[in-house]
């Protein structure tokens, strides 16, 4: 099975930004935690091309649901979702109505896996929009590794010249100073209870 | 002016900043993160100096709180996980977030700005603590440290994206002018 | 004003509209080495190289090489005008370039003074897939209509408009849109005490006669000649300022099945021809290639046009002159020009698209310009796309085009390569794999000794 490059939600939205907040591509969505992943796109779409994005379901949206849809307003960010999945005859009935669907703003089409086959082969008006830009949703970045927690827990250890767990004990008995490093520091422990 | 009536004056700044801060909602941690790299990221494309960001910020969540940071969490000189500046200065910060409802509450910060070599000045840091102080006169709540770490300012209450305003368009503008 | 207005989408004319929104069109990008930064230089590059981007803006930015396709608009052109009620289908792949090539006919057309050249993308306006007879011309009126009075209010307000064509403009209305009536229906009582000579028991229900424009609520058989006589007042209208109607229809290419193709054009067509309208239409690759359905519709029409993918050339030079005519060389070396020429396989949206994604990459790879790596990553994006939902049969059968260049056009699953463009077609008998998807098809092990 061919695979699509792996980009990170960040580097989608940039995608989209730096070609002028227009155009149309294609994310393959994860898996697992598709909703939770959806949620994440319309929210770095929102950050970085500094407009609302919505997400559309296009089953089971009409012709004319769609169209008013897609253009009220039209300069926003669109996300089409296909759910599931969705049948050949509803891929050739969107297709059909593609210059129905174009606007000035960013449609991102939100694809379960199997749909990329049905839209090559059933809606080859729309996928030659979308060109090469079909993605692998991948991990955001961004989340702390361990490694990364541990030495910054060191880090302030050092700094301060104490242990995490005389740390912990200082703020049990109200000891510890409140400055922004020792919080960060409770957080890291997973103490912020002590806050 | 005695000194007992600036500490009452500077206790009253300092129930002004807890009632501002509790007024403050951001949004989830993740959409702060969200917000605070797509800042980022607008300025470096304005930059000369690379910075790569999604290796720079992280997010560490532990229950209801969430850390983000950029940087050592103490700086003790420049790293390549610092946001380095055309001007040769240097930012590292930590945000620390509690989520409230359906979108969440500031209760630390802290954001160090390291001028470039040779400054008379070498640092300023916006700190918010998480708590007042026995002393709000010398510690206030929400402070800037002007160079000197035993030294604290009073510095209004700012959303954590408006301290990136002051420094990139003020500090490093200024410090950049006057290379 | 009629109820039967109020029943109607008032937006219907801001449908035919000219969609025009890109408002930044670069003519150039070329300034002195250093002054744009990293990031606009490669914002501008984008804007030039924005495949969704509508013909019409790219045509009124300079960025088309009209000459591309040997000035065949000026041949659709010239025919509309000199033989009117002549029948014309551009026939071309997906993303070969119809709309533009149409759009630059309605130019032509245009600058003559004596035509008034009309555009509609059917597609736009109404659900392409449930059309049926008399969707075309029902389109073709409103179109025209709005060329007399902008807007419903203007057929009511204006005196001497509503005089001259407030009727037939109310018959086209209705037949595009429907209309809602309220009929009355009576009530039996057979009471002994009713005397029904006094009074009639029943109640008004509203009954929504569907238009050609509306979905099929269900289908409803109308008759096209319905139509006729108010278009013609407007096509009398028109002559009456000098103006002979030419209709450009876009999209029906959409209908990629010939048969459905044809039960939406065939009576319109028909009724245009005597009108004496002259009409050029889009048509899929299936009615030039499908067996028997596609050699009759064809033979329906005065000219059936083929808009061939391009050949890449000795030196690529045609597909080169595409992309430096939207100044790629602010990022694009020459090298890399010909790889992304070579696989596009001459489809321009692929082209376009191609040096687009190439910039696009070397964006968020922090490339100062685009380099060989990006252009290989995302024609390598561009053939898995292709390749998806291939079968082992299917792959097999392009690996064997690929080395005997043998291909039976005639087959329907050789029709769909060509539909979906794994296959394109050169000429009637030219007919290649894209290079793009040649280039990641998985080949067989060979066969150890």
């Amino acid at each position: 099975m061919p695979e699509f490059s792996t980009q990170p939600l960040f580097d989608i939205a940039r995608r989209l930004e730096i070609r002028g907040e227009t155009g149309w591509l294609a994310v393959l969505a994860p898996v697992t935690d598709s909703t939770t992943n959806l949620d994440r796109l319309q929210t770095e779409l929102q950050s970085i091309l500094q407009k609302p994005a919505r997400v559309i379901e296009l089953e089971p949206s009409t012709f004319e649901e769609l169209r008013e849809a897609l253009h009220q307003p039209d300069d926003d960010a669109v996300i089409l979702s296909s759910g599931t999945g969705l049948t050949q005859e509803k891929w050739r009935s969107l297709d059909i109505m593609r210059s129905a669907l174009e606007r000035k703003g960013p449609v991102i089409l939100w694809l379960a896996t199997g749909d990329v086959a049905n839209l090559t082969e059933h809606a080859p008006y729309i996928r030659s929009f979308i060109g090469a830009s079909i993605f692998l949703a991948g991990p955001d970045g961004g989340i702390m590794t361990e490694a990364e927690r541990q030495e910054r827990l060191n880090e302030l250890s050092q700094h301060f010249g104490f242990t995490g767990d005389e740390a912990v004990r200082k703020a049990q008995a109200r000891e510890l100073p409140h400055e922004p490093e020792l919080v960060e520091w409770l957080v890291l422990l997973g103490r912020g209870d002590l806050l | 002016m005695t000194l007992e009536r600036a500490r009452k004056l500077a206790e009253a700044l300092d129930s002004r900043t807890d009632r501002e801060l509790t007024e403050l909602r951001l949004d989830p941690p993740h959409k702060v993160l969200s917000q605070i790299r797509a800042y980022l990221l607008r300025r470096s494309e304005e930059m000369k100096t690379r910075n790569n960001l999604i290796q720079l910020l992280s997010i560490h969540r532990a229950g209801e709180f969430a850390q983000i940071d950029l940087g050592p969490s103490i700086d003790k000189g420049a790293t390549p996980q610092h946001f380095h500046f055309d001007s040769g200065a240097r930012l590292s910060f930590g945000l620390t977030l509690r989520e409230v409802g359906r979108g969440s509450q500031v209760v630390s910060f802290r954001y160090h700005y390291t001028f470039p070599d040779g400054r008379p000045t070498q640092f300023l840091r916006f700190d918010l603590n998480d708590g007042p102080h026995a002393d709000p006169l010398a510690e206030p709540r929400s402070h800037l440290h002007p160079g000197i770490d035993a030294m604290r300012l009073p510095f209004s209450v700012h959303n954590p994206i408006e301290i990136l305003d002051r420094i990139f368009f003020v500090l490093e503008r200024t410090t950049l002018g006057s290379r | 004003m009629p109820a039967v207005f109020r029943y109607c989408a008032l937006n219907c004319f801001a449908t035919f509209e000219k969609r025009t929104y890109t408002t930044h069109m670069p003519s150039s990008v070329t300034a002195p080495e250093g002054q744009l930064s990293r990031r606009e230089k490669f914002r501008a590059y984008m804007q030039a190289f924005n495949p969704t981007a509508p013909a019409v803006d790219l045509i009124q930015a300079g960025l088309v090489i009209e000459d591309l396709h040997q000035s065949l608009y000026r041949n659709l052109a010239g025919r509309a005008d000199l033989e009117p009620g002549s029948q014309q289908l551009l026939v071309g792949g997906v993303g070969s370039g119809k709309t533009t090539e149409l759009l630059l006919a309605m130019r032509s057309l245009e600058s003559q003074g004596h035509i008034l050249p009309l555009h509609i993308d059917v597609s736009k306006a109404t659900d392409l897939s449930g059309l049926n007879t008399g969707s075309l011309v029902a389109s073709l009126g409103l179109k025209i209509a709005a060329y007399f009075g902008n807007g419903v209010g203007a057929y009511s307000q204006d005196t001497e408009l509503k005089a001259e064509l407030g009727e037939p403009f109310e018959k086209l209305w209705i037949y595009a849109y429907g209309k809602i009536e309220r009929v009355w229906v009576p009530s039996d009582d057979d009471s002994p005490d009713f005397d029904d000579s006094d009074y009639e028991e029943g109640h008004f229900r509203i009954r929504k006669i569907p238009g050609k424009l509306r979905p099929p609520l269900p289908s409803l058989d109308r008759e096209i000649q319905d139509i006729r006589e108010p278009l013609e007042q407007f096509l009398a209208a028109a002559k009456r300022r000098g103006k002979e109607v030419a209709v450009i229809f876009d999209g029906l290419d959409r209908l990629l099945d010939p048969t459905k193709f044809w039960s939406v054009a065939h009576q319109d067509l028909r009724l245009l021809r005597q009108l004496k309208v002259s009409a050029l239409a889009t048509a899929p690759l299936s009615v030039l290639f499908a067996a028997e359905v596609g050699q009759s519709i064809a033979g329906e029409f005065d000219r059936v046009q083929h808009l061939a993918v391009i050949t890449a050339g000795p030196d690529n030079a045609c597909l080169r002159s595409v992309l430096e005519k939207r100044h790629c060389s602010e990022l694009l070396n020459r090298e890399e020009v010909d790889t992304i020429c070579h696989y596009s396989g001459g489809v321009l949206r692929d082209l376009i698209s191609l040096a687009r994604d190439a910039g696009e990459e070397a964006y968020v790879s922090e490339h100062d310009t685009i380099t060989a790596a990006d252009v290989e990553k995302v024609i390598r994006q561009l053939g898995n796309g292709y390749l998806r939902g291939l079968g082992p049969p299917v792959i097999n059968a392009l690996l064997e085009l690929d080395q005997s260049k043998s291909f039976n056009v005639r087959l329907p699953h050789n029709i769909e390569l060509l539909l979906t463009r794994r296959v394109l077609e050169y000429s009637s008998t030219d007919f290649r794999v894209h290079p793009a998807l040649l280039s990641v098809i998985p080949r067989p092990e060979p066969k150890r000794a």
